[in-house]
């Protein structure tokens, strides 16, 4: 494997050797590591010293299920600390069977709207005019009509044109669909920043993955396979409701975020509810389960068709139906698939955006609940960047800085998602401590806490919150490492045969002899630069702490703060 | 006799009696304890991951009274 490499100042390629400290590295710990080697961390995000470091996880490209995941990293203009932000779509399989280990994008451009064409060939730039201000859909169709059908893209729409703080990145699916995105971070402002605007992977006569032991490796990846399928999460709920399941558990257990974290229950959730979407897709001829990547066994993906039964959009998740739903009190799920489908578009993080809905519905220019607005403001102000449509895409933090509200859910600058911190405390560890600003898949402690999976802990009370949360966040670090999708934690958590053979694929993939002792180890070495590089950037423990709102309001139901003590908080990052 | 409202999900919503709205079952009931509605009901027992009574997890030998709400869920997951 090799890794590639863009400088965009002078348009010039590279493919270089893979230096021996970066080998066992792949997914988040190279892109982190990268990121920590070769940015300096007071740099301005969008300025030609940020770098994107897309890196395909370690399993990538091979038969092991789920594994299709990969990293992008870089310097986030949302949270100015060192960013990962994960994606699924068929990118990261493609990437690793053409042998890149990873793919380093720097400098920027003078002319934008630049293609990066990846193919067995190499890499090599080319300029398409014709793609300005498109958005991802018809940039899709655009580049695989020139570039063939097969082809993978990576994409930014108007929104990371515009340099909007809460553009994404898309990848497209299975169906050539731009549905799934690098979500989190605004890491589209820093490719629009770039004058990328598309990257085009052909994975057309790869050598693809190669396997020092394939016997080992089958057998193992087998083992894991049967672990995955016989879990009753992993192996069955995410593909008959999709992620949206959560809505109505959530909300049974007050800790569904509700007008912007006034209460944990929305009255009309189950109007949004897997159960309701799922019922809702049956009858219009959509697909209530659906692959993100070819070899994704749990398929918690669907895809979404509007009245007329016409395709509306794929790739609908909890945390999108909460941040356009229950959080700005909106219980209409096909305007929620329609701000789902804008926001794939012009690609906008959904969660990003739906919180800088609910806190521009705090302000007198706009109601919560009201969702014709929310339309008018994506048809006809996002979508052209007029200066409302440039303020709503720069996050929640920045509308409330504009519009003097201080009523702001965020964490290092990046809008908390959908499990209000003071009813799954466990979350809100998460939430105030992790590298990347507050992220609910940084150390997923939902499982234990609500989940009954990985074990049982009060989501109420403070005790063992910061452990799981330190836990949670190890592991995930370490899983995000490998390219699995981090659902099979579901199964890891539960079933102890499931981090061993993890391992023992990467083995006979490598020929390499790491133990389960070892994934931890690394799980803790991302973690510290992480840190480390945040700490640079001038973070602080300060930072680590969630908006005072959460700890002098208390949430009804069940009427709790937030009551982690500071020094709690601080023991997190202690190992 | 207390007043009780069972809520049903994902897998389980189909399992309520036929008067059930949208997996929300309001009955009154001489059991006192989850597990004797459960059995009132016919709930199957192994398919009862969650069970929560008022928001709160518990398990099934929780007693009741009157006005609690119970949420009963299979395995769930997602995130
Ligand atoms: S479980 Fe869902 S997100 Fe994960 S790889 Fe499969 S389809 Fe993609």
């Amino acid at each position: 494997m090799k890794i590639w490499r863009v400088d965009l100042s002078n348009h010039k390629v590279a493919q270089e050797e893979v230096p021996e400290k970066y080998q066992p590295l792949g997914g988040r710990a190279l892109t982190s590591q990268v990121i920590y080697d070769e940015v300096d961390p007071t740099i301005h995000p969008l300025s030609d010293e940020n770098k994107l470091v897309f890196a395909p996880g370690l399993l990538s490209g091979t038969r092991a299920p789920s594994s299709g995941r990969i990293s992008v990293g870089s310097v986030s203009p949302l949270t100015k600390g060192i960013k990962e932000s994960n994606s699924g779509g068929t990118a990261s399989q493609d990437l690793a069977k053409l042998g890149v280990k990873a793919l380093i994008v720097e400098g920027s451009s003078e002319i934008d709207n630049l293609v990066l064409v990846i193919d067995k060939d190499g890499l090599r730039l080319e300029k398409d005019e014709s793609l300005k201000g498109l958005g991802n859909y018809d940039v899709g169709d655009k580049l695989r009509n020139k570039y063939g059908d097969s082809v993978t893209v990576v994409s930014i729409g108007p929104a990371g044109e515009y340099k909007m703080t809460a553009a994404s990145i898309a990848v497209t699916d299975t169906d050539d669909r731009p549905v799934r995105a690098f979500g989190r971070g605004g890491l589209g402002a820093v490719m629009g920043a770039k004058g990328l605007k598309a990257i085009v992977i052909n994975d057309e006569g790869s050598s693809g993955v190669n396997l020092q032991n394939e016997d080992a490796f089958k057998e193992a990846s087998r083992k894991f396979s049967k672990i995955i399928l016989g879990h009753p999460v992993s192996g069955e709920a995410l593909r008959t409701y999709g992620t949206a399941v959560l809505i109505n558990i959530l909300n049974e257990a007050g800790g569904l975020p509700t007008k912007n974290f006034r209460t944990g229950r929305f009255d009309t959730a189950d109007k949004t509810s897997g159960e309701t979407m799922t019922e809702t897709i049956k009858e219009r001829g959509g697909k209530p389960s659906h692959a993100c990547h070819p070899g994704c066994i749990m398929g918690c993906s669907n895809v979404y068709h509007d009245e007329n039964g016409e395709y509306l959009t794929a790739g609908l998740e909890y945390e999108t139906i909460w941040a356009f739903g229950a959080q700005c009190e909106i219980d209409d799920l096909d305007y929620i698939a329609y701000f789902d489908r804008y926001c794939d578009d012009i690609g906008l993080d959904t969660i990003e955006t739906g919180v800088s809905f609910s806190v521009y519905m705090e302000t007198d220019f706009m109601e919560f609940g009201d969702k014709e607005e929310v339309k008018r403001i994506f048809d006809e102000e996002i979508r052209s960047g007029t200066p409302l449509g440039q303020i709503i895409g720069s996050g929640a933090d920045n509308i409330g800085r504009v519009f003097g509200i201080d009523r702001v859910p965020t964490v290092k600058g990046q809008s908390i998602p959908a499990y209000d911190p003071r009813a799954v405390k466990g979350v809100g560890v998460t939430y105030a401590t992790s590298t990347q600003g507050a992220d609910h898949t940084a150390g997923y402690s939902v499982t234990a806490n609500i989940l009954k999976v990985g074990g049982e802990i009060d989501p109420l009370k403070k005790e063992g919150q910061v452990d799981l949360s330190r836990d949670l966040q190890v592991a995930t670090a370490a899983i995000d490492t490998t390219g699995l999708c981090l659902f099979v934690a579901f199964a890891v958590l539960d079933n102890e045969d499931a981090l061993p053979s993890i391992v023992d694929m990467i083995n006979a993939q490598y020929g390499t002899e790491l133990n389960v002792d070892d994934v931890s180890k690394l799980g803790k070495q991302i973690l510290k630069i992480e840190r480390e590089f945040n700490e640079k950037a001038g973070f602080t423990k300060a930072h680590d702490r969630l908006p005072k709102f959460f700890k002098s309001e208390k949430l009804p139901p069940h009427n709790v703060n937030f009551d982690l003590e500071d020094d709690k908080l601080d023991e997190t990052y202690k190992f | 006799m207390a007043k009780v409202e069972i809520r049903c999900f994902a897998t389980l919503r189909d399992l309520l009696p036929f008067e059930a709205k949208n997996g929300v079952y309001k009955y009154e009931t001489r059991k006192t304890t989850i597990e004797g509605i459960v059995e009132e009901l016919s709930l199957p027992k192994d398919k009862l991951h969650l069970i929560l009574k008022n928001g709160v997890r518990v398990e099934l030998n929780e007693p009741i009274k009157d006005g609690d709400r119970i949420g009963l869920f299979p395995p769930i997951g997602g995130g």
